[in-house]
């Protein structure tokens, strides 16, 4: 588990924090000192500089016993300053108003006789709060359910201290039902761009929504009927499948709406311009030419050549691309489309912002064209391999997948990343990358990410609570200890004796994977290399667990990750009933070639197996096996596979 | 393609030898082609779209444009219409080639969006020959059309088509109204104008006359 002060010190090196001459001569803070001190919030602060208040107020009193008075005024020393105001100004630690902080920033300083809790407007002091109150007394939020408060010592003493931080991702939403359900957990993990709820104020807000859907690259009108030259010309033809970006009157329409529409958008709103999720980028003669980039044909017909996409790409088909770009990459037209809408738009409302995305056939970068500073560009990470890291030079996928990322930083200062962190066509079980995300995370910061969203599994699945703890933890930080946060959480959530067992089989998990595979966000087990008999000793592993557990409530929290080992379990059967025909027909061989041989004995040991896997899945509301897809589906096509009679029970 | 003009199709359409005689004013900008860049992404100018491979097109310094291949769009800049009712849209070309060739007009409201009806076919499918031939064409915007603009369209199954056109143009002459439409024309007129006094208070309605098309056949 991290201790507070390693934490403290990953902050420090690596955030940029800087220390206060003031704090290095300072005594500590004893916290048994603090029960006549008082917390300090400005009559008038933002709602949610009185809110962060509360939260101090809430979760000191769980973790000290101490409930520390609210108050807007104060005389001499023994205050928490909880963001700007009069007060703070006057005392000693005023100095920390000298300067602005960005809007999810924070700032902490400890001397013996005050401490400051500070930073930007709407987001930041609050946030300074939840760093303090993990950071200091060992807080954390678990679930929306479960915070981790544990009693302080008595006679602890908190390090003098002067320090700041400001999240690389400035926008950061983890889509999850776990925690956008909870609007007060999601700002606890800092997520401050959640969606379909909006923040409240008083809990900050959200941020500048800096995600968005496809949407036809915003052409709502004159449709392929009537005007098929405005869509994509791909394959000799026009298609209905995306637009033709470079066509001047899809501009002029699009350009249409937009300036209709700009003067009632809120400030920093971005309008999201983005290609639909479809194949067939447009190949025209105008688009192509933009591609270029100002080359001849045949030089860039001579730099995307099959043999130099070879080369490059490991495949003749560049990541992502469903067609060779032989005329350069089609972002470039993206951009060009988007560029020539976002200088008008600079002109009309300067504060706004054009977001696209580059995703698929887009997902390669320009070689020279240049993003606006007013465009956002929203790069989805969907075909990257999930099994190596980004970069990984053994994994061609993630080493073209580095390459287009760096290739976006050196064109665009401001990217939003499209993230994933599930497994679309299994969503019962491990998804064997929890090593993997904070090392991504880190390089999209590198190549000027500025936010994140990340897609996860429906709500239950998997590791949910674990995986919404992590990835929230790193969407505000990446360069936490992904191993200290899986180990914190495991010990906190489950107790210390079953942790160490869960962590057991989330290693067996990992380590069983044959990495020589390369597999985006949809894979069975089979097609990684999991071996269905790792689900047994796993089974094993959480009865061990569920024995160990302390309280029935814990127990039942074990049982519901057990799941990820039952379906392992079940596995040839999954495979045997929903996948073995559909793999048959594509490569056209015979079904036997590619389903599990199974005897008689043991279709019933895994009918068996599916049976308990039915009814946790019922016991824990878990009703989804593929992303989207109903696990009722699941049962139909087993009952079909087992040959079961009209009404019979699986 | 409205009602109208649907049913007026044998009078208003013909086929001429090359050569026509109108002295009425062209509305088509940039009609010699001089200076045009089908290819480039203006908003204005003459445009022009690959639909359907192979297909590529060439100007010639004769002032003619040519398109070949499957399919093809070549689209004029826009004009403003005189929102009138009584009026029609005569669109004319000296074209020849091989394949097919539809006349279509789009029609843009005020905030150069697309009008209702928006695309008005005003010659169907024409079988093309080697003759050169004046081709003319009727057309009739709704009242909320305020730009239009003409749309060639060259197609071949064989994908082996060929268009030559030459000296476009868009003129504007009296409506002729079939008899029984005639009053329902009035009434739209009538509506429509009763709208612009509102606008323009002082202007008086004008009388409606309806008029025969001009003869065409050579």
């Amino acid at each position: 588990m991290a201790k507070p002060h390693v934490r403290i010190a990953v902050l420090i090196l690596l955030a940029g924090m800087s220390m206060n001459p003031v704090t290095a001569a300072s005594r500590g803070l004893n916290l048994s000192e603090l029960c006549d001190w008082d917390l300090v919030v400005d009559r008038d602060a933002v709602p949610s500089e009185h809110y962060a208040a509360e939260e101090f107020q809430q979760f000191f009193k769980q973790a000290t016993g101490m409930e520390l008075p609210i108050r807007h005024t104060a005389e001499g020393d023994g205050h928490v300053y909880i963001g700007p105001g009069a007060a703070l100004e006057k005392s000693p630690l005023g100095f920390v108003m000298d300067r602005t902080y960005a809007d999810d920033e924070l700032r902490i300083v400890i001397t013996a006789d005050n401490v400051a809790v500070t930073g930007g407007r709407p987001r930041g002091v609050l946030y300074g709060v939840y760093q303090f109150l993990e950071d200091e007394l060992g807080v954390r939020f678990l679930t929306a359910k479960v915070t981790h408060a544990p009693p302080v010592p008595e006679g602890t003493v908190l390090e003098a201290t002067d320090r700041f931080y400001n999240p690389p991702l400035s926008y950061r939403f983890f889509l999850k039902s776990e925690v956008v359900d909870h609007v007060d957990f999601a700002v606890r993990r800092r997520q401050n761009g959640i969606q379909p709820l909006q923040i409240p104020e008083h809990m900050g807000g959200s941020a500048p929504k800096q995600f968005f859907l496809h949407n036809n690259m915003g052409l709502h009108e004159a449709g392929f009927e009537q005007h098929p030259e405005y869509y994509t010309f791909s394959g000799g033809k026009r298609r209905s499948s995306q637009i033709c970006p470079s066509h001047p009157d899809v501009r002029r329409l699009v350009w249409s709406d937009i300036e209709k529409h700009a003067p009632d958008m809120r400030q920093d709103h971005v309008i999201a311009l983005a290609q639909n999720d479809a194949a067939y980028p447009c190949d025209c003669p105008q688009c192509s030419d933009i591609r270029r980039e100002g080359e001849s044909p045949e030089v860039v017909a001579q730099i995307y050549s099959e043999k130099a996409c070879l080369e490059r790409f490991g495949q003749p088909k560049p990541l992502g691309m469903t067609e060779r770009p032989v005329a350069g990459p089609h972002s470039v037209a993206t951009v060009d489309y988007v560029n020539h809408l976002a200088e008008k738009l600079e002109a009309l409302r300067p504060d706004l912002r054009i977001g696209t995305m580059a995703y698929s056939d887009t997902m390669m970068p320009p070689r020279k064209t240049r993003v606006r500073d007013n465009v956002i560009i929203q790069f989805a990470t969907y075909h990257a391999c999930v099994l190596h890291q980004y970069g990984d030079p053994s994994c061609r996928v993630n080493r073209v997948t580095a390459e287009y990322l760096q290739g976006w930083s050196e064109v665009c200062d401001n990217l939003v990343m499209w993230f994933y962190d599930h497994n679309h066509q299994d969503v019962l079980s491990v998804v064997p990358n929890l090593h993997l995300q904070a090392g991504a995370i880190q390089l999209f910061v590198e190549n000027n990410a500025k936010g994140i969203f990340t897609q996860s599994t429906p709500r239950n699945n998997g590791f949910s609570d674990l995986r919404t703890y992590l990835l929230t933890s790193l969407h505000w930080n990446p360069y936490q200890d992904s191993d200290a946060l899986i180990d914190e959480f495991l010990a906190m959530y489950y107790g210390e004796a079953p942790a160490k067992l869960i962590r057991q089989w989330l290693d067996l998990v990992h380590d069983g994977v044959d990495r020589s595979q390369h597999t985006n966000i949809g894979y069975q087990a089979r097609h990684i290399g999991l071996d269905p008999a790792l689900g047994e000793t796993g089974l094993r592993l959480f009865e061990e667990a569920m024995a160990k557990a302390e309280t029935p409530e814990i127990r039942d929290r074990i049982e519901k990750v057990s799941i990820t080992a039952w379906r392992l379990v079940c596995e040839p059967l999954f495979w045997n009933a929903c996948w073995a025909r559909m793999t048959a027909d594509a490569h056209k061989v015979p079904l036997a070639d590619v389903s599990f041989p199974l005897t008689d004995a043991e279709r019933m040991e895994q009918r068996e197996h599916y049976r308990r896997l039915l009814a946790l899945c019922n016991k824990y509301e878990i009703n989804q096996y593929r992303e989207g897809i109903l696990i009722d589906h699941a049962s139909e096509q087993i009952r079909n596979y087992l040959g079961l009679g009209e009404g019979e029970e699986i | 393609m409205t009602v109208a003009s649907r049913k007026i199709w044998p009078w208003a359409v013909a086929v001429m030898a090359l050569g026509h005689a109108s002295s009425a004013e062209n509305l088509l900008p940039h009609s010699d082609f001089a200076g045009a860049d089908p290819q480039a992404n203006v908003e204005e100018g003459w445009r022009w779209d690959s639909v359907r491979a192979p297909s590529d097109f060439a100007l010639s310094d004769d002032g003619s444009v040519t398109l070949t291949g499957g399919k093809g769009f070549l689209r004029s800049p826009s004009f403003p219409t005189r929102q009138d009712s009584a009026l029609s849209y005569v669109i004319g070309a000296d074209v020849h080639g091989r394949g097919a060739m539809r006349i279509e007009m789009i029609w843009w409201n005020r905030n150069r969006k697309p009008a209702s009806p928006h695309v008005e076919v005003a010659l169907h499918e024409h079988a093309l020959s080697e003759d050169p031939q004046r081709i003319e064409a009727t057309a009739h915007p709704e009242g909320g059309a305020v730009f239009g603009q003409v749309r060639f369209v060259q197609s071949s199954e064989d994908d082996d088509g060929l268009l030559v056109i030459r000296s476009p143009s868009v003129e504007i002459t009296e409506r002729y109204f079939e008899p029984g439409l005639l009053l329902l024309a009035l009434e739209s007129r009538v509506e429509n104008e009763n709208a612009r006094t509102v606008l323009s208070k002082g202007k008086s309605i004008r009388g409606d006359r309806a008029v025969a098309p001009r003869a065409r056949c050579g």
